[in-house]
């Protein structure tokens, strides 16, 4: 991507006004949109959850348009509006495979399901209820997740239940969890509106999060002396709209967000009654610390060590602290996969909402710490649905006696079915299934084998002799269904109805418009096949998604989700409802913890804000000291190596690769170099270079851009031909378990 | 594909890019074969340097709204004309009120790949 600086953006923006539209609303019409039928729905893609409407004709989709009122104001990147070809793909699975030897064959649902509940039921009696584990997806619809969760923890009886989330925002929850008590962002998008500084680190919004960016830009173009801070190694397409970008080397931004501390108290831009009234401080996983310990905790960075160890300028960390801090201002930090797929990616997290905290910039409109999420349905459904291995639906834990008690009683199964301990995350129970202890494993709707750091080991454990694999996915081969031994074709998108919750709280109903092709089904169905099978039948009783859906309500009940009043047809003729939202007639939350805004806060309450989260009602700002990645780059890999998106494509690439437009369109994955680097290895672009980690070793092309850091090759997930994850690194935080796809050392060579 | 086969769809592309052109008709022309290359800016960004400089300083540029948008792919659904209804598709409450004024589409004040937006009163 080139570059563009800010006089350049200025002066293209120049004519800009209220109504500059940026973005793509939908594609000129194949067919007169009046011979259509529209059924509202929501993007298959990104988190950012942009509504739309779905046009059918003849049992086909064959148009979408954006969904004017919904936050998205019609507007869809370019993945949005392609969605139609991916339905009718030449490589949508349409009936069951099974393996036969080193061959899938074609089934009946009847032979596959058989076979299927025959290996679990075998592995069960045989080995326990932990030989055998479920991993879902951030794109599978809630009530599926649901009941996938339901069946595996209370019919079952194993808490091996965990999903791709694990990957991409299981820190961001450990930060919300660890600072405030509750998990997920207490802003929302229309804060972007309101803000005056904007600070994004960790995140390439404009490729990941498109039509974010887009109103991120509008902002920029709209607001008085709009300041925006892009941190980020790389100069991505993110950056073009910066006032101040900030690179430095990889694994030093936690030494950077403590020098923006260092430089709010060192210049008096904190809120000292905003502190005494609503902060805790603490260390380690205790909040017993002062504002003292925390000051000289800080004392340690200051600007010119931070500068010195992250090779960003003091100058700039000064500034950049001075922009968030300004008094009379608003502030929103937004936040991805830069900070989160880390081994210190929970201490990341808790370090940015310590600048929000200290300096009282919180629960205003546009002062807010908001990360962005990269799934349409890991908030919604995995996260606040409660389908990871240590947490039980709506902000209950596996651990914690008293959740498990209630969730037994609402669930109607008898006292003491939920096992106490958490099963495996994400990595552990592919080790499981590597080491032989996971017998029979089931993955919905993802594509592992694709998408798990260091690839080739987790490869391997899908085909360990013994392990029996069932994977249900809308399109064959993926990476991970060539490796399965019972491939069973599932609805997508258009196909189904459920609900998508987005990054904002936000919560969607996607209505069906076409029937599934071929024999594919949707995974509720299948799933609910599974627990008729295993003897399970009465837990998953429903005959549709809407009827789980009352039931997924009741359990939210009561809770800090509450959304009572979001019935299915206040969902259908809403275009997204905000939780918390417990009765009928509540308008939904933009703002949590705020009072007149969040139910959850009492009317009485003392002061605008109250963090009911935690006990002490106070938010905790952590001390968490600089740590460099696990794997740093030394003599024989000298080289850092980054992996992200592009905003051509969408995870492992399944479904966009599937768009004519796309497939010429960074179709490949190629090794993205700094032009002194392309130099020193004596290669130009396109010419082939081998990048090897101490995992695995692939070649790509080169291509020198821009925007690269020198001495940091960045690839893109996309391509299933040429898998990045060959390389990352399958080291993972300690606290929430999500590794660190984001940071390891490679050698370049010229292949 | 060859320097010139790139040049000639450069061309290709320029004479589209004129107001009046686009205004004529949106009949695609086939682009050449880009099997191997990485996106459009690989070429276009030398072949084509004055439309891919105005695009990708425009709003559309700094969104990402791409080439394929409103050119399609390089298959048989290219098209080196958009026609201005495309437009609509986006940016529906502009185009309608193109239809009030004395000219003949969104191009004859937007000029192509830049695009430059201001209020439509």
């Amino acid at each position: 991507m080139g570059s563009m600086n800010r006089r350049e953006f200025l002066k293209a923006s120049a004519a800009a006004s209220a109504l500059v539209a940026l973005g793509s609303r939908a594609q000129a019409a194949p067919a007169d949109p009046k011979d259509l039928t529209w059924t509202k729905s929501v993007c298959r893609y990104c988190g950012t959850g942009c509504g739309l409407y779905v046009g059918t004709k003849d049992g086909r989709v064959v148009q979408v348009k954006g969904d004017t009122e919904n936050h998205n104001a019609g507007f869809l990147c370019l993945k949005g509006f392609l969605l139609p070809q991916v339905m009718a793909a030449p490589d949508r699975l349409l009936h069951p495979l099974i393996r036969k030897g080193d061959k899938l064959v074609q089934a009946s649902w009847e032979e596959a399901m058989s076979l299927v509940a025959a290996r679990f039921k075998e592995a069960i009696g045989t080995h326990g209820p932990d030989a055998v584990g479920f991993y879902g997806s951030g794109q599978g619809l809630t009530e599926e997740t649901y009941a996938a969760n339901k069946l595996f923890k209370a019919g079952i009886r194993t808490n091996n239940v965990d999903g791709n989330p694990r990957l991409c925002m299981a820190s961001a929850v450990a930060g919300y969890v660890s600072t405030y008590g509750k998990d997920e962002p207490m802003g929302c998008y229309e804060d972007v509106d309101h803000a005056d500084t904007m600070f994004l680190i960790g995140s390439n919004a404009a490729e990941a999060h498109p039509v974010i960016f887009r109103r991120i830009v509008k902002r920029k173009q709209t607001g008085k002396d709009v300041k925006i801070v892009v941190m980020d190694p790389r100069r991505t397409a993110t950056s073009r709209i910066a006032d101040l970008y900030i690179s430095f080397t990889p694994g030093t931004d936690l030494a950077i967000l403590n020098g923006l501390a260092h430089v709010l108290f060192a210049e008096n831009l904190v809120d000292e009654a905003f502190i005494a009234k609503h902060l805790a401080f603490g260390e380690g996983t205790e909040a017993n610390k002062t504002l003292a310990d925390y000051r000289a905790f800080l004392a340690d960075y200051t600007p010119e060590k931070v500068a010195a160890l992250s090779g960003a300028k003091a100058e700039d960390i000064v500034t950049a602290a001075r922009w968030f801090g300004a008094k009379g201002r608003t502030t929103m930090s937004m936040w991805c996969m830069g900070l989160n797929q880390r081994t210190k990616g929970v201490w990341a997290n808790n370090l940015v909402h310590n600048l929000h905290l200290v300096t009282g910039k919180i629960g205003l409109p546009g002062s807010t710490p908001f990360s962005l999420t990269g799934q349409p349905n890991a908030c919604g459904g995995v996260r606040d649905g409660g389908a990871l291995s240590h947490t039980l639906p709506y902000g209950r834990l596996v651990a914690n006696e008293k959740h498990r008690a209630e969730m037994e009683k609402l669930w109607g199964v008898p006292a003491g079915t939920l096992a106490p301990k958490p099963g495996l995350a994400t990595l552990d129970m592919f080790r499981a299934l590597e080491d032989g202890k996971l017998k029979a494993m089931w993955i919905m709707c993802t594509n592992p084998a694709q998408s798990l750091p260091n690839a080739d080991r987790y490869r391997k454990a899908l085909r360990r002799e013994g392990a029996f694999v069932v994977v249900t996915e809308a399109f064959h081969p993926t990476r991970t269904s060539e490796l399965a031994d019972v491939v069973l074709p599932a609805a997508l998108w258009a196909e189904k109805e459920g609900v998508y919750g987005c990054g904002e709280r936000r919560y969607q109903l996607l209505e069906k418009s076409v029937k599934p092709a071929g024999e594919a089904r949707p995974d509720f169905e299948i799933l609910c096949d599974l627990a008729r099978r295993l003897g399970h039948g009465a837990l998953l009783p429903w005959k549709t998604p809407a009827e789980a859906w009352d039931e997924v309500r009741a359990v939210a009940r009561g809770t800090a989700y509450d959304f009572h009043g979001m019935t299915r047809e206040r969902l259908r003729t809403s275009h997204g409802l905000l939780w918390p939202l417990p009765a009928e007639g509540h308008p939904g939350t933009n703002r949590r913890y705020v009072k007149g805004e969040d139910p959850l806060v009492p009317a009485d309450a003392p002061d605008r804000i109250l963090f009911y989260g935690r006990p002490d009602k106070r938010a905790v700002v952590w001390a968490r000291p600089q740590k460099p990645a696990e794997e740093v780059v030394d003599a024989e890999y000298p080289l850092w190596y980054t992996t992200g998106r592009v905003i051509e494509h969408w995870h492992t690439g399944t479904m966009t690769r599937n768009c004519k437009e796309l497939r010429q369109a960074n179709y490949e994955s190629v090794a993205e170099l700094h032009a002194d680097d392309a130099a020193a290895a004596g290669v130009k672009s396109g010419d082939p270079v081998r990048v090897t980690s101490r995992r695995g070793s692939v070649v790509f092309k080169a291509r020198v851009v821009d925007g690269a850091r020198r001495g940091l090759v960045f690839v893109h997930m996309h391509d299933p031909d040429r898998m990045c994850n060959r390389l990352t690194n399958d080291a993972v935080d300690p606290v929430s378990r999500q590794p660190e796809f984001k940071i390891c050392a490679v050698k370049l060579v010229k292949a | 594909m060859t320097r010139s086969t790139v040049a000639l769809c450069a061309a290709l592309l320029l004479v589209a890019a004129a107001p009046r052109a686009a205004a004529a008709g949106a009949r695609a022309r086939a682009h050449v074969d880009t099997a191997g290359e990485q996106d459009c800016a690989s070429c276009h960004r030398t072949e084509t340097p004055a439309a891919f400089a105005a695009w990708e300083g425009s709003p559309h540029g700094v969104a990402l709204v791409k080439c394929v948008v409103c050119h399609g792919s390089t298959g048989k659904d290219f098209r080196a004309r958009p026609a201005a209804k495309g437009c609509a598709s986006c940016h529906a409450a502009q185009a309608a009120s193109v239809e009030k004024r004395p000219v003949s589409d969104c191009f004859a004040c937007h000029a192509p790949h830049s695009l430059s937006a201001h209020p439509h009163r």
